[in-house]
C-alpha cells in the first residue's frame, strides 16, 4: 500500500502516516456522476409514469408537454454526463492518471476508454434521444394512442431499459471496488450505499416495465389481439430478483428492491395525479373524457405485490444455500427453473390485481354480447402460461449472468 | 532533482518524458476525432428536433380562404399554410366583412373521423389594434380536422366551422421503420453475448482468488 506522509505540526517533529487513496479523483468522478445520474434517471422515470397518465386523462396534443419535458431533459442529462466521463476518463488513461487502465476501463472503437457502464449507459440514452423525433413523427402520422409496439416506442424503451441497465454496471462496478479496497466504507442492512444505489435502479427497471407494457396492455396484429404485459413483466421481475440477489449476495436482497419498488409506485402516484390536475388548471387545458380526473390509484401503488411471493422465493433459496455453505452466485445450471417457479405467484396476482384497472374481458372480446367456451379459454392459457413461464426462465438466467458480472466486474 | 530538457504537458503523471510526449501527441492527435464523436449525434438529434417542429410564419398572402357565417357576423377566415401541415403552428386570421366591427374569440381544433387526436383550444387576438382577428393553430396528426371559430362582438356570438385536411410528413414503409428502431438490437445481441464471455472470465479469475 503506498501511503504519505503528512506533518502533524510544523513545531513537533513526529511525523503522522495516513493511508493516501491514489485513485481518490477518479473514484470521486465516477461515484459523484453516478449519484447525480441517478437523480436523473428517477425523475426521468417520474416523467414516464406522468406521460402515461397524462396520454390516458389529457391526450397528447404536442410533443413538448411537461412530462415529455422532464423526459427528454433528463435522459438528454444522463447522456451527457456519461459522454462527458467517457471522454475524461479517455484523456485521464492516456494520460495514465491513476484508477484508470485496463483494469477499470474498457476500450471502445479502439480509441475510448472508460468504465463499461457509462459507455452503456451514454447508449442507452443516445437510442432514447434518437428515437424521440421519429417517434414524434410516428405520432404524426398514426395518431397519439398508437400502440407500445410500435417501431419507435419499442427503440426508446429499450434505450431506457439499456440506460437502466448501464446504471446498475456503474454502481456495482464501484461497489466491488470498494469491497475491495482495505478503505472502511459505511454499510446499511449488511449493503454498501452503492449497492443501494443499484439496487434502486433495479428497482426502477421493473418499474419501467410498468410504464409501458400496462398502458398498452394488448399488441394488435390485424384480427389478432395478444395480451402482452405478462411477458416483459415475467422476464424482467426475474432478471432483476435474481440480479439483484447475486449482486447483493446476501438473503434478503431481492425483498428489499421489491420494497424499493414500493417506494417508486406509491411516490408516483402522490405525485402524478397532482400533477396532472395542476398542470391542467394551470395552462387552461380540458381533460380528454370530461370529469374523468386522476387521482390516488392504490391498484398502481400497490402493483410490487406481483413480486411479493418470488422475491420471498428467490431469497428464501439465497438463504438455504447460505445455510449449506454454497456460493450464492457463479452457477447457472438449473436457475431456470428457479425462474419459472418465481412466474407462476407473479401469474396469479397480477391478473388479480390488474382486473380493477384494465378491464381485461373487453379487451379480449371488442365485440358486445360474444361469449367464450370454457374450451377456447383452457386452449388460450395451454398457449399462454407455457410461453410467460418460459420468459421467466429466460428471465432468471439472464439475470444470473448479469447478477454475476455485477458483483465482480470492477471496470 | 534536474527537469528534462524535453518537457511534456503530461509530464509529472507517472510517464516518463519520452514517453509523455509521445502520448501527448497521441491525444493531441484524437482530440479531434473525440470532438467529432461527441458532436456528431448531438447536432443529429438538434437537426432532427428543429425539422419537426418548425413554424409556419404568415406571409402576405394567405394560401387559402373561407368566407363563413358566424351567427350574425359575415366573416374571412385566411389560413397562411393550406393545406395545413401536421405539428407545425400556423397562422390563421379572422377578418369581418363590415371594416367598424370589433370582434373578440377563439378557435377550437376538433379531430375529424378517424383522426386519433384529442380537441385543442387556441386564442384569437386584435391584429395591430385593427378588426382584423389573429391565431395559431397546430393540429398534430395528419388527417381530417373541424377548425371551429367562435366570435363574440355588439351583435352577441357566433359560431361557424369548416374541415381542413392537415397534411402528414412523406410516409415511411413500415419496414423501414422496422428496420431502423431494431437496428439498436444487433449491437444488443452481441453485447449480451459479449458479456457471457466476460462473466466466463470473471468466473475463473474468481476461482483462482478463491
Amino acid at each position: 500500500m503506498v501511503y504519505s506522509e503528512s506533518q502533524a505540526s510544523t513545531a513537533a517533529t513526529s511525523y503522522t502516516i495516513t493511508p493516501a487513496r491514489l485513485d481518490r479523483s477518479e473514484r470521486l468522478l465516477r461515484r459523484s456522476t453516478a449519484w447525480f445520474m441517478l437523480v436523473l434517471l428517477l425523475s426521468g422515470e417520474l416523467g414516464s409514469i406522468w406521460d402515461r397518465e397524462w396520454h390516458f386523462y389529457v391526450g397528447r396534443d404536442q410533443f413538448w408537454t411537461p412530462p415529455h419535458t422532464l423526459i427528454y431533459l433528463s435522459v438528454a442529462g444522463a447522456g451527457i454526463l456519461a459522454l462527458t466521463v467517457v471522454l475524461v476518463d479517455t484523456v485521464r488513461f492516456y494520460r495514465g492518471a491513476s484508477g484508470v487502465d485496463d483494469n477499470s476501463t474498457v476500450r471502445i472503437f479502439k480509441l475510448f476508454h472508460a468504465p463499461l457502464g457509462f459507455i452503456i449507459a451514454g447508449f442507452g440514452a443516445l437510442q432514447a434521444l434518437v428515437s424521440a423525433p421519429l417517434d414524434n413523427y410516428w405520432h404524426t402520422l398514426y395518431g397519439i394512442d398508437i400502440e407500445l409496439w410500435a417501431p419507435f416506442h419499442m427503440m426508446g424503451i429499450t434505450g431506457a431499459a439499456i440506460g437502466n441497465i448501464g446504471m446498475v454496471y456503474i454502481f456495482a462496478s464501484e461497489a466491488a471496488i470498494e469491497r475491495e479496497s482495505a478503505y472502511p466504507y459505511r454499510r446499511i442492512l449488511g449493503l454498501s450505499v452503492l449497492e443501494w444505489g443499484a439496487l434502486l435502479i433495479l428497482a426502477g427497471l421493473i418499474n419501467f416495465i410498468f410504464v409501458g407494457f400496462l398502458q398498452f396492455p394488448v399488441a394488435t396484429f390485424g384480427l389478432l389481439l395478444i395480451p402482452t404485459y405478462s411477458l416483459p413483466v415475467a422476464v424482467f421481475g426475474a432478471l432483476v430478483l435474481i440480479g439483484a440477489s447475486r449482486l447483493a449476495y446476501k438473503p434478503g436482497a431481492a425483498t428489499l428492491t421489491v420494497f424499493l419498488l414500493a417506494f417508486h409506485t406509491v411516490f408516483e402516484e402522490l405525485f402524478v395525479p397532482w400533477a396532472i390536475r395542476t398542470a391542467v388548471i394551470q395552462e387552461g387545458m380540458s381533460y380528454r373524457v370530461p370529469g374523468e380526473i386522476p387521482n390516488f390509484n392504490a391498484t398502481d401503488a400497490l402493483l410490487p405485490l406481483i413480486f411479493i411471493i418470488s422475491a420471498l422465493i428467490v431469497d428464501g433459496v439465497a438463504f438455504w444455500r447460505q445455510r449449506k455453505g454454497y456460493q450464492l452466485g457463479g452457477y447457472t445450471r438449473g436457475i431456470w427453473l428457479l425462474g419459472v417457479i418465481i412466474t407462476i405467484p407473479q401469474l396469479i396476482i397480477a391478473p388479480c390485481l390488474l382486473l380493477s384497472s384494465i378491464d381485461l374481458p373487453t379487451v379480449f372480446l371488442e365485440q358486445p354480447g360474444v361469449t367464450i367456451l370454457p374450451q377456447l379459454r383452457l386452449e388460450t392459457a395451454l398457449i399462454a402460461v407455457p410461453i410467460i413461464l418460459a420468459c421467466g426462465g429466460f428471465g432468471a438466467i439472464t439475470g444470473a449472468n448479469f447478477g454475476d458480472i455485477w458483483r465482480w466486474n470492477k471496470r | 532533482m534536474q527537469l528534462p530538457e524535453q518537457t511534456s504537458v503530461i509530464y509529472g503523471a507517472g510517464i516518463n518524458d519520452r514517453r509523455g510526449l509521445a502520448l501527448e501527441g497521441k491525444v493531441l492527435m484524437y482530440r479531434g476525432k473525440l470532438l467529432l464523436f461527441a458532436l456528431v449525434p448531438i447536432l443529429a438529434c438538434f437537426t432532427a428536433l428543429s425539422l419537426l417542429s418548425g413554424i409556419a410564419f404568415a406571409s402576405d398572402k394567405p394560401a387559402g380562404t373561407e368566407t363563413l357565417l358566424a351567427g350574425p357576423y359575415i366573416i374571412d377566415v385566411n389560413l397562411y399554410q393550406d393545406p395545413p401541415v401536421a405539428d407545425q403552428a400556423s397562422e390563421i386570421t379572422v377578418v369581418p366583412h363590415e371594416a367598424n366591427q370589433r370582434l373578440s374569440g377563439s378557435i377550437i381544433e376538433m379531430p375529424g373521423l378517424g383522426t386519433d387526436a384529442v380537441t385543442l383550444h387556441s386564442n384569437l387576438v386584435s391584429l395591430n389594434q385593427t378588426n382584423t382577428l389573429i391565431g395559431s393553430i397546430r393540429m398534430p396528426v395528419r388527417g381530417a380536422w373541424q377548425i371551429i371559430v367562435q366570435l363574440n362582438g355588439p351583435q352577441g356570438a357566433g359560431e361557424a366551422s369548416f374541415p381542413v385536411r392537415v397534411a402528414g410528413p412523406g410516409a415511411m414503409p413500415f419496414w423501414m421503420a422496422w428496420l431502423i428502431a431494431l437496428t439498436p438490437f444487433v449491437g444488443i445481441t452481441w453485447w449480451i453475448l459479449h458479456q457471457r464471455r466476460y462473466r466466463q472470465k470473471l468466473l475463473i479469475q474468481t476461482n483462482e482468488q478463491i
